[in-house]
Parts: C-alpha cells; structure tokens; sequence
C-alpha cells in the first residue's frame, strides 16, 4: 500500500501531533483527527515502533572489527537483562525500558509510581554487597551523595531494598537500587569517541561544568572515585548545554588498591576504571579531592589532545601503573597550538604528587576562567625574581645548582618558565670607536666591551648579549664607529636584538707601551626614548684596562640601579677575563676575527691567547670554538674539555653554558639539552639559551620537543619572539622530521624576519633553506632561484660560508636534474671557497658530493679520488661518523668498477669504523653490504651469517626497512642453496615488511625474487605474469638495475617456453637499458641471457663466445654465483650444438664446483643436464 | 628506499576549502569537484586506520569522516557551515564506503567469485552486521523514495555523524524540521527493518539517556 504524497504530508503531521500526547490520549486523538484510514494505520504503525527506535541509529554507523565491539555494532543483539519492561521493582518504580549495562550493575529508565516521576534507577549487583560491611558502607556514601545539589552533579534520590523474594530465592541478581534523577543525551565518552579531539574554545564550557560539579561535590565532604567520561552527560536543552557528573560516591571503595579495584567479575568486565585512577588509587593510598582532579585531568588532556597520556601502554591496567613511575607528555607537545595556560593547568593536575595538584574542582574550575589571572597555585612554581635568584647562585660560588624545575617535562619547563619569568633590563655593549685609528690598538675596542659587559652581567641583574650577536647587529645595521646613534638606529637596534639600554663609546690609546695612557668615553642611552641616561669618562693606564672597566661599569651599575658588584661576583668577573695584558690583547683579536667568521686567524690568535694565560677558561672555550668552525671536531672538544677543566671560577652560568657546547662537540645531545634546558629554566629571557635547547633537542631527535620549545619561544617578549632564528630552526627541525612543505613555509617566514631587521646572513641562511626544502619537493626550478638569491645575497654581505652553501645546494638541484657536469662544477665553486676559509669539514662533505656526481657521469675512477680525499680530510677533522659514511660510499663505486675484493676490504674497514662510534645503523647497513659481497663471491654461509646479523641488528635498532632488507637476501641464498621453501618465507616476510612501509619499489623487487622461484619450481607462467608486475611497478619508481633484471629474468622465462621472438623483445629491451647500470653483476646476468637467446636462433658460435668473455669477466671480478649460471649455460650451448665432449666436462666442473660451494640449485641444474 | 609521503598536501587543503565555501555560497558545481577528494581521502583513511593494530579499536564512520575533515580543510579559515557542508557531503561517501564494502562482504561469503577486496579489507564485518547494514541501506532507499528528505536526514546523521543543527545547515532548513524528520523517519525505517527484512532494531544504538 503506497501512501500519496499528499496522504504522508498528513502521516508525519499527525504523528507529531500524537507525540505530544500522552500514549492514553493518542487512541482517542487519532480516532478523531485522522479521517483517512491508510494515514492512520500508518501513524499507529511509526508511533508504535517509536518507543523502541528511540535509540536506534542513534549512534553513527559503526562497523566493528572483532567481539569487542559488539556491543556497539550489532543491530539485533538484544540484551539480557535482569527486569523487564513493567515490571515492578522495590515495590515502586515501573519499569519503562533498559538503559545501559556497567560495572556495578544495571541501569534502567522506570517510573517511580509514588511520586509520578521519571527516575533512572541503578540496579547493583548483589555480588558486590555480599556483606553486611559494604552495604554499610554504600548507605553511607549515597546518604552522603544525596546531599549534594547542583546542575553538574546527577541528582541521587535514595536507595532502595527489594524485599526478598523466597520464590526466586537470595541469589537473585540484584537487590539494592539507587534511584537518580534522568538523564537524556549522551555521554562524554562517546561524544569524544565521535569528535575525538576538541578546540579548547569546545573544551571550556564542559570543562569548567566537570571541574564545578567535583568542586560541589568536594565542598560537601563527596569524592567521585570514578570519575570518567563515561561518567559524564551531556544534556541539551533550552539554556545550552549541561555537563552532568554521575555515579558520585557510588564507586566502590577498595582500600586493597589496583588489584582489587581492577578485580574481574564473573562477566569478565574490570570494576573500576583504572584508566582514569590517579597514581594514589591505583597504590590502593587514600583518596582526596585532589584524587578526582588527577582524573578530571586525565579527562581534559584527553579532550584536548584526542588521547590519554601512555596510551601506548597494552592494557588500562598497565596503563595506570605507568601513571605511578613516570610524567606525561606535556598536551602542547601533541597539540602545539594549545593554549599554554591549559597546557600546565593539565600538568598541575597530573602532577604525581597530590599535594601538587588543585585541591579541589573549584580550584581547578577557578584557574579555568578565561578571566582569571595567572596567580596563587595557577602557575607552575612560586615566581621567584630571577635576577635575586641568580645573584644568590653568583654568592654561593661552587655549591651545586639545582635546577627549579628538574622534575618537569621539557616543553612544560619551557612554556612556564616563560609564563613566569620577570623581565630583566637589558644593555647591549657595542664595539668601541677607537679615535687614535691606531691599528695596534684596535684590540681595545673588543676588550673593553667584553669587559664591561662581564661587569655589568655579574650578579645576573641585568641582561647582557653574547658578542657574536652584537657583532652581527654591528655589521648587519652598519653602527661602526658611532658615537650616539640616532633615534631611528636605535629603534632598529632594538628591534634586532630587544635591548632596553646600548652602550657606547670611544678610546684614545697612544701605544702600546705599558706606561700608556687610555681615556675612554661612554654613552648609556635608552633605546626607547633615546635618551644618553648617562655619559662616563675614565682614564687608566692600558696595562689596567681592567680596573678601567670595573670603574666604568660600577658608574653604570648605579646608573642602570642594580647596585654594586659584591666581592664575591667581583671574583667571578676577574675570573672570565684574561690575565696579563698580552693574553688579554691576543684574546680579544682572537674573539674579534672569530665574530668576523675568519676561523683560521682566530684560531691562530687564540692559539697564542691560551699560551700567553694557559688558565683562562674562556680562552679556550673560543680556541675549541674556531676548531669547530673549521670542521676540527677532535681540536675542539681538546679545547673545550680545558675550557671546562678551568672552569670553576667563572660563573654558574658561564660554566653551564661550557658545558653545553662541550656535550655538542661530543654529540651527546641529550646532555646538552639538558644543559641548555637548566640555563633556559633560570634565564627564560635569553633568547640565545633557547635556541641552543630547540637545536640540541634537534640533535638529538627528540623532534616535537623541538618544536614545542620554538613554539614556547614564541611567546617570548617582542622582539624576541619574532626572531629571524626562530622560525629557521624550526624550518630546520622540519626538515628531519621530512616535513618539507612545513619547513619552506618557516622558512619564507625567517626569511621575511630577517629582510624586515635588515640581518643580511640569517636572510641567506633563510634563503639557503628555503631552497632547501624547494629542493626536496621536487620544485627544482624555484629552487635553484632561490640558492641563487642566498648566493647573491651571501657575495654582497662577503658571508663566503653562506656563498658555499649556496653553491652546494645548486649542485644537489642540478645533480637532481641529471646535469652532473654542472653539478660538479657549482661543487668545486664551493670547495674552492671552504677550503681558503679553511672549513676543512665543508670541504670534505663537498668532496663527497663532488664524488656523488662524478660517479653518475661514470667517472668512477674520479670519484674514487675524491672520495679517498674526503676520507683523509674527515680523518684528519677527527669526524669519525662522516669518515665511516664515506668508507660505505667507497665500497659500492670501487665494486662497481669490478674490484670486488677491494670493495669488501673497504667495507670491512668501514663497518669497524661504525662499530667503533657505536653507530648501529650504520653497522646493519655495512653488514648488510658485506653479505652481498660474500654471496657475489660465492661464500653463501658466510652470506648467509651476515645477513643474519644485519636482520637482528636492524630489528634491535626498530629499523623495519633494514631487517626486509635482510630477509630478501636471504632468500637470494636460500634459492641458490636450493632450499625453496625456505627462500619463499624469506621473500614473504619482506613483502609483508615493506609492503606496510609502502615501499613499493622494493615489494617489486622481492616479488621478482619470488617470481624467479616460481620459474625455478616449473611454474613458468605464474613466473611471467608476476615478473611482469613487478616490472610495471619498477619502471614506475624508476629503478634502473631492477627493472634490467626483471627484463632479463623475463627474457629467460620465455625462452624456457619457447617463445623465442617475445624472448628478443626483452631482450633488445636490455640492450638499450644497459648502459643506465654501473652494476657488474647485472651487466653479467644480461649478457647471461644475451647468449643463450643467441643459441636459440641458431648461432651457437657467438653464443659461446659471449660466454666465454661472460665467464672470464665474472671471474674476473669473483663474482662466483655468475660465473657458475654462465658455465652451465655454456655447457648446455656446447651439448646442443655438438660439442658434447666439451660440454660435459664444463659441466662436471659446474657440478663439483656447485656442490663445494653449496649452489645446490645450480648442481641440480647441472646433473639435469648431463642426464638428458 | 624512503616512506611514500603522506598524500594530502597543503594544496589540497586549500583546495577543499574554497570548494567548501562556494559550496556554503550554494555552488552545486563544487560538490562535483569535492566529492572525488573526499571519496579519495576517505578510502585511503579507511585503509590505513585498520593497518594500526591497536587494541580495542573498532572503526567508527564518524571517526574517519572527522579526521577526513582534519586532513583536508584548512580549518581556521572555516566556519561551522562549511563544516557541516564537508560532514554531508562525507555522509554521502561514507554510506557508499561502507555499503559497498558490506555487499562485497555477503558475495564472498555466499560464495561468489573470489575478487580481491584491497581497501575493504579494511573494514571487518561480522556477517550479520554486513546483513543489517545492507537492509538499513535498502529501507533507507525506500524511504528515499516517500520522502527524499528524510533519508538525507537520515544519512547525515547516522553516516555522518552531524548533529541536528549542522544537517539543517546542509539541508537548508531549521533545526526543527531536522528533528520532526529524524523521529519520523526512525520509527518508519525501525517498523520496515522489522517487517520487510525481520530485524529487531532495537540494540542497533544503545539508549541516549545513559548513566
């Protein structure tokens, strides 16, 4: 029976209308307004399925994978229940319909037909108030519960006792029931199920209703105990949305903790919710309100973040117990953008420590209010005024320093100790004009600044800037040799480095004599109103330019209000100055050739600075500094490691930041990270202290940590925050992460920092990234547009390193493009320049690249050379990983040339050398290379054994790629020793391995293997189809070797079927690849292939000759596995075209040779022969 | 030997988005070019949420529209009607998605030829499952057929997972409507699931109002 349109219109009318009686009214009702008999048996029809489709499809279409999801994806599985539908129950409420099934028992819509109401009602389970004490004890807490009213808070009405029934008899499933007040909507656990992670603008409302609902609940003497999404409803109506809190005190209590709580009931489901426990409960320890909030902060980082913390963890339980030992990931880490205030608000909740945390929920409901101030418990740690705080380290002199915040998680550290760090005054001193023009005391206009800047430092009151950032501001904004600067200048100069006060000043120095006489000059001004706060003139003796600069700078000090410098810190800063005035002079030349990027100079000057004052820390610091920057890695950390040894007059600071560049010069990462985290945590104004923890948390790949401290750091003060530098790590850390579009987009956005500040070497170094990234994108075009700005740019501002850059990453972009000659061209353009800056480690990497090109262009014996020079240079900067990278490198191009003893010598060389830096990545892969070789060679044990180590390495070190790798050749052994079986396992395993790594290219090449297995085995078509495939795929991805295999491969199937003219299509096909191989041993299969199909068409003679060379060639080069394919095929072409004699005694050599060495599958083949 | 890179790029994104916001303006054409993004996205989401072997996971339509939506809308520059615009759209695609899969699902299972199901694999139904969720597509046909919008309503919400205010947006019409329609439209697909394929519907969702 079809309804009319017109007829339907009237059916849902109608039925909304009936709705909105009551089911009594909607007989009578219908009876009268439904005239048409088919629009009423429809109505009657909808309204009868209405009640029970209330539910239905009310969650989204859900296909579950496996029995655990039932409950959410079966259509027609119909609970079983304890209590029916009308049923009565405690001799008063009805019941209307089931609702849910939980841990404790049931839960039912009824009717409490006393007081005409609609009630949920919650049936316990009676197993879980076996005695009389826990009945007790569950009165008590819903009478407690009871009391509490407010809108987030579930109403609890009573509990209720089923008489006993002797019929049915005590067991019968439940006898206690609370009746709560009736919630319609669904709860936070699916709402978050379905929404997964909330804005926290989303967040707030339901956040700040949860933390105000425990906070009721808490005033009133009530602890949840289990708290949970599942716990929570959200309720839709007329004002909104309303966040209600159920099962308040009805968890029951276990005071044996976890093992208890997480007791599993005869169903099999777990009582309680470890998953939400603080560490407190899951110890079975008392519980306070403070308790609940731990959960509720679970709860929030959840919304916010889409996740709980360790939700890696196999089981809730296991979960949980991690909760006890270890922090959570800071939420900012998953989610940079979330706001910082929820960020630690979350972490103040999950603080371990209860007593840590916000005491109750409307603490936390309070410091959610958008408009609440940071205050009191808000922020992370009582703010301590750093500059007081420092000062007290500078006095205590060698006492340990005990970071505030050691036990925070690194990107909270960062984030809060921004939050709350109090803003020093900062001054920045410029080099000084020296007004003799003498060039013998230049010198001067170094040391004094760096003098009076340790002067002004000391004490920690005042913020000073390093020198090289000074020197770049300097050079950048060109303020040589000024006296004041105008107002416009200083406007610039804060901007670029975010100083509060410049100094400046000029000397007249006549000789150098000691009796000399030098009268400097000073000019304090205020950046901002450019205002001169003060002008200082001294006069002093050279030999006491020291004394000169305490004087000077004590007159600042009063000037700046930071009071004198005490004999303690006075201490500090005679120990960061150079003694005698020889060491003082050659040290601050040193420093000033250094700041000018001439490395060499710098090292020569300091070289004498150390020797004139062997004890001055910081000498030596700059002496391993100018190592470094000339690639010297084992000169650097010598220096550096006297630079600490020295170290213990200077001051905390000082030693801490000694300390950081000696972790980097040792690669140890991590440990600078910490360094730079504890110089940050105390000094979260320096900027400088920042980046070094981002580019060490860099290092040491613990990326997002990076990036959640770049993002911190842009919360930084102007101008601070908008530093060019920011935005380049970040690009740079986006470059490992292979986030290219992310890294050309920070850096367009440095680029444009620094085009705005006029900062000429951070706009190329920008530039040079940018082009960068281009590069790996594949937008080869912009990209070597921009290499060639950064290089332009570089030339302009005489920054040779930037220039060399520049040139190296065009010769990547040509080297993309195929165009090797320019590409080596724009490599030795760089090289020249590295190696008259004396970048020796630059050079190196050039060479290598260099190497890289001439390889491509054939040049094998070339790139050989360049590679051995890049090898000696590493050796010589003492870069053990680069130098063991190359010795890899060496290995494939002299195997290439044919040399393949030559080629294992090296890799053995090699995989010592990555063994010995503990580099296992670099060892699985040599070891990998190493089996290729023994099996070329024919030594398929050792092979095999090879292989093996390199599969467990790879799996050890989580490197999936490695152990396919892996298992791929070792299916190439297998198949030649004969064990088929075995061999198809192998190549299994690696298609399954690289299959979820999409790696498609090398599924294509492991299926070739199996294909070839499949031929091996008689299934010659099945091998042709899926070499085909593979072949497909391998074109695709551009695979040269592999796909000249697969044709070569195929050409012998099809051979073997006779099908000789398809057989020379593949095989001219070969033809015309070849020359894009350089590996001999797919030169040796092809021309394998090549003679055999010569046979087939009647010319054995050339056939023979081709093998013949084919065999003198595989010898040659020890490729015994070949060798021994070609024979065999030699001797069959001789047997078939006559020359049996011969034949067969080629063969009996095949055959004796194959079984020593363990080919089986080739003296299988070879006794094949001489049987027919 | 690299990882393949993820498939969505920041073009797309932004793509999406102005199809998001001509479609808000009400340009049908930009739905045409939407859907085959989205249908792309969903499928390749579909595919690898599975390859996840996590515990306790069960694949949530909705989950997979939503993260579609991460993925492909700029979101900061969209406002909650494009949002809802995308969801609809998704619904569409998703509901194919899934049907697809459940019917490929009953031929195997009844012993159709052996076809190679690559994505669908994904999605793992038990066979009764597969069964019901092909009778809701064809009472929802049905339904399509007395009352067009009301399947759509239908659609929206139960495949794509939007809430009564957003399927208005996408429908054009006020939130009441889109309440009036949904309790229709559920008690009429719930008596013909019972009466033309003899599947209680009742536990298909569990109840709203729980504690």
């Amino acid at each position: 029976m079809e309804l009319t349109p017109q007829q339907w219109e009237n059916v849902k009318a109608l039925f909304e209308s009936a709705l909105e009686k009551s089911p009594a009214e909607r007989t009578s009702f219908l009876a009268q307004a439904a005239q048409d008999s088919a629009v009423r048996r429809e109505v009657e029809r909808l309204l009868s399925h209405h009640i029970d489709s209330g539910g239905f499809l009310s969650k989204a279409a859900v296909p579950g994978r496996s029995q655990s999801s039932k409950r959410h994806s079966s259509i027609a599985s119909v609970p079983d229940q304890s209590f029916l539908p009308g049923e009565l129950v405690a001799e008063r409420f009805r019941i209307t319909c089931f609702i849910a099934r939980g841990g404790m028992g049931e839960v039912y819509e009824a009717e409490d037909i006393e007081l005409h109401e609609r009630v949920a009602l919650k049936a316990i389970r009676s197993e879980l108030l076996h005695d009389g004490k826990a009945l007790d004890r569950f009165k008590r807490e819903v009478h407690l519960a009871r009391k509490v009213t407010h809108p987030n808070v579930c109403r609890i009405f009573d509990l209720f006792r089923q008489p006993a029934n002797p019929a049915v008899g005590p067991t019968q499933n439940s006898d206690v029931f609370v009746a709560m007040e009736l919630l319609e909507g669904e709860n936070l656990a699916d709402f978050l199920r379905r929404q997964r992670r909330l804005r926290v603008s989303d967040a707030l409302p339901i956040a700040l209703q949860m933390a105000a609902g425990l906070g009721a609940a808490h005033s009133a003497g009530v602890l949840h105990r289990d708290f949970k999404p599942a716990n929570v409803v959200l309720v839709t109506g007329a004002k909104g949305m309303r966040a209600v809190i159920t099962d308040f005190g009805l968890a029951l209590r276990s005071s044996q903790g976890v093992s208890d709580a997480a007791s599993v009931t005869g169903t099999g489901e777990v009582l309680g919710t470890p998953a939400y426990m603080s560490p407190e409960q899951v110890e079975g320890k008392d519980l306070t309100p403070a308790s609940d909030v731990y959960s509720l902060g679970l709860v929030l980082y959840q919304m916010v973040t889409g996740t709980r913390p360790f939700e890696d963890s196999t089981t809730p339980l296991a979960m949980a117990v991690r909760r006890i030992k270890e922090d959570p990931v800071p939420p900012r880490t998953l989610v940079p953008d979330l706001d910082l205030r929820w960020d630690s608000l979350i972490m103040q909740c999950l603080a371990r420590e209860p007593e840590v945390r916000f005491q109750s929920g409307d603490e936390v409901a309070e410091a959610l209010r958008p408009e609440t101030k940071p205050h009191g418990r808000w922020s992370f740690e009582p703010r301590i005024m750093l500059g007081s705080l420092a000062l007290i380290l500078a006095i205590v002199g060698g006492a340990v320093l005990i970071p505030r915040v050691r036990h925070r998680a690194p990107a909270a550290s960062v984030a809060a100790a921004i939050e709350s760090m109090a803003i020093r005054s900062s001054v920045a001193v410029l080099p000084f004009h020296n007004l003799s023009g003498r060039s013998d005391t230049d010198w001067v206009s170094t040391a004094l600044p760096e003098m009076l800047t340790a002067e002004l430092a000391a004490g920690g009151k005042l913020r000073t800037f390093p020198g090289e950032n000074i020197a770049r501001a300097s050079a950048d904004l060109k303020l040589t040799d000024m006296q004041t600067l105008a107002s416009d200048t200083l406007a610039r100069l804060r901007r670029y480095l975010g100083n509060d006060y410049v100094v400046l000043g000029s000397y007249l120095d006549h000789g150098s004599s000691s009796a000399a006489q030098v009268r400097i000059d000073l000019w304090l001004q205020d950046t901002k109103t450019g205002e001169i706060a003060a002008t200082v003139s001294e006069k002093g003796s050279e030999s006491e330019l020291d004394d000169l600069a305490t004087r000077a700078g004590a007159d600042l000090r009063q000037k700046l209000g930071v009071g004198e410098i005490t004999p303690a810190e006075a201490a500090v800063v005679r120990a960061s100055l150079p003694s005698g005035s020889e060491a003082v002079r050659l040290y601050a030349e040193g420093l000033a050739k250094l700041r000018l990027a001439d490395a060499r100079a710098a090292r020569d000057l300091l070289d004498q600075a150390v020797a004139a004052d062997p004890n001055y820390a910081l000498g030596h610091s700059a002496l391993a500094d100018a190592w470094a920057a000339l690639g010297y890695d084992q000169k650097a950390r010598q220096e550096s490691k006297q630079a600490l040894d020295l170290s213990s007059g200077l001051s905390h600071e000082k030693r801490l930041w000694i300390e950081g560049k000696d972790w980097e010069l040792n690669r140890q990462w991590n440990k600078a990270a910490e360094i730079y985290r504890t110089l940050f945590d105390f000094f979260p104004d320096n900027l400088d202290y920042g980046l070094h923890l981002a580019a060490a948390q860099e290092q040491a790949r613990t990326l997002d940590e990076a990036l959640a401290t770049l993002a911190a750091l842009q919360n930084l003060p102007a101008p601070d925050r908008d530093d060019p530098r920011i935005a380049l790590q970040q690009a740079d850390v986006f470059d490992i992460k292979g986030a290219y579009k992310e890294e050309e987009a920070a850096a367009e956005t440095a680029a444009g920092r620094a085009r705005d500040l006029g900062a000429t070497l951070l706009l190329a170094r920008a530039l040079n990234q940018q082009a960068r990234s281009l590069e790996k994108q594949g937008k080869l075009d912009d990209a070597l547009r921009g290499a060639q700005e950064a290089q332009r740019i570089s030339e302009a501002a005489g920054e040779r390193a930037e220039v060399a850059k520049a040139l190296t990453i065009t010769g990547i972009i040509r080297f993309d493009q195929g165009n090797f000659a320019d590409a080596a061209e724009a490599y030795n353009r760089a090289l020249t320049i590295q190696r008259e800056s004396g970048d020796m480690r630059a050079a190196a990497t050039t060479l290598n690249n260099l190497a890289n090109a001439l390889g491509e262009q054939g040049d094998l014996s070339g790139s050989i050379k360049m590679l051995k020079e890049a090898l000696a240079t590493f050796r010589e900067v003492g870069d053990k990983h680069s130098a063991a990278a190359v010795l890899g490198s060496m290995a494939a191009r002299i195997i290439q040339q044919g040399d393949l003893k030559g080629g294992k010598k090296m890799l053995e060389e090699g995989l010592a050398a990555s063994r010995e830096i503990g580099d296992q990545e670099r060892t699985s892969t040599a070891l990998y290379n190493l089996g290729e070789v023994l099996r070329w060679q024919g030594d398929l044990k050792g092979a095999r054994k090879t292989y093996e180590q390199a599969e467990a390495l790879s799996k050890q070190i989580g490197d999936q790629s490695g152990v396919a790798y892996a298992l791929y050749s070792l299916g190439d052994v297998a198949t030649a020793e004969g064990l088929f079986v075995s061999a198809l396992d192998y190549y299994n395993q690696s298609i399954a391995l690289r299959t979820q790594m999409g790696e498609k290219g090398n599924v294509a090449e492991s299926q070739m293997a199996l294909a070839l297995l499949l031929f091996e085995e008689g299934d010659a078509i099945g091998a042709e189809s899926s070499l085909r495939e593979a072949r497909e795929e391998l074109r695709k991805e551009g695979i040269a070797d592999d796909e000249i295999l697969a044709n070569t491969l195929l050409a012998r199937i099809l051979l073997a079927q006779g099908r000789l003219a398809d057989a020379q299509t593949e095989i001219s096909e070969v033809h015309d690849l070849l020359s894009k191989s350089q590996d001999p041993s797919v030169h040796l299969r092809a021309s394998t292939a090549e003679a055999q199909i010569a046979a087939a068409e009647g010319r054995p003679q050339d056939a023979i000759r081709f093998l013949q060379a084919t065999i003198a060639n595989a010898k040659k080069f020890g490729y015994l596995g070949y060798q021994l394919e070609s024979q065999l095929a030699l001797a069959e072409v001789e047997i078939t075209s006559g020359r049996v004699v011969n034949g067969l005694r080629v063969l009996a050599e095949v055959r004796t040779q194959a079984q020593q060495k363990g080919f089986q599958l080739i003296a299988y083949k070879a006794a094949r022969v001489s049987g027919k | 030997m690299c990882r393949s890179q993820e498939a969505t790029t920041m073009s797309d994104n932004q793509e999406v988005t102005l199809l998001l916001s001509a479609l808000t303006r009400g340009d049908d054409g930009a739905a045409t070019k939407l859907i085959p993004v989205v249908y792309d996205e969903l499928r390749r989401l579909a595919g690898s949420y599975m390859r996840r072997e996590r515990v306790d996971h069960t694949l949530q339509a909705t989950a997979l529209v939503h993260e579609a939506y991460l993925k492909l809308v700029e979101q900061r520059s969209v406002d909650w009607q494009s949002r809802a615009h995308f969801f609809g759209v998704a619904a569409q695609l998703m509901r194919r998605i899934l049907i697809d899969h459940a019917r490929g699902h009953t031929r195997q299972k009844r012993g159709g030829e052996q076809k190679k199901v690559s994505l669908d694999e994904a999605f793992v139904f038990s066979e009764r499952q597969a069964d019901e969720l092909l009778a809701v597509d064809d009472s929802l046909k049905r339904l399509e057929e007395i009352d067009p919008r009301q399947a759509r309503v239908v659609e929206l919400r139960f495949f794509g997972g939007l809430s009564v205010e957003e399927a208005a947006e996408v429908l054009g019409v006020s939130p009441k409507t889109v309440k009036r329609d949904w309790s229709v439209a559920k008690a009429w697909l719930y008596a013909d699931l019972k009466e033309r394929h003899g599947i209680d519907a009742a536990a298909m969702g569990e109840r709203q109002s729980a504690i």
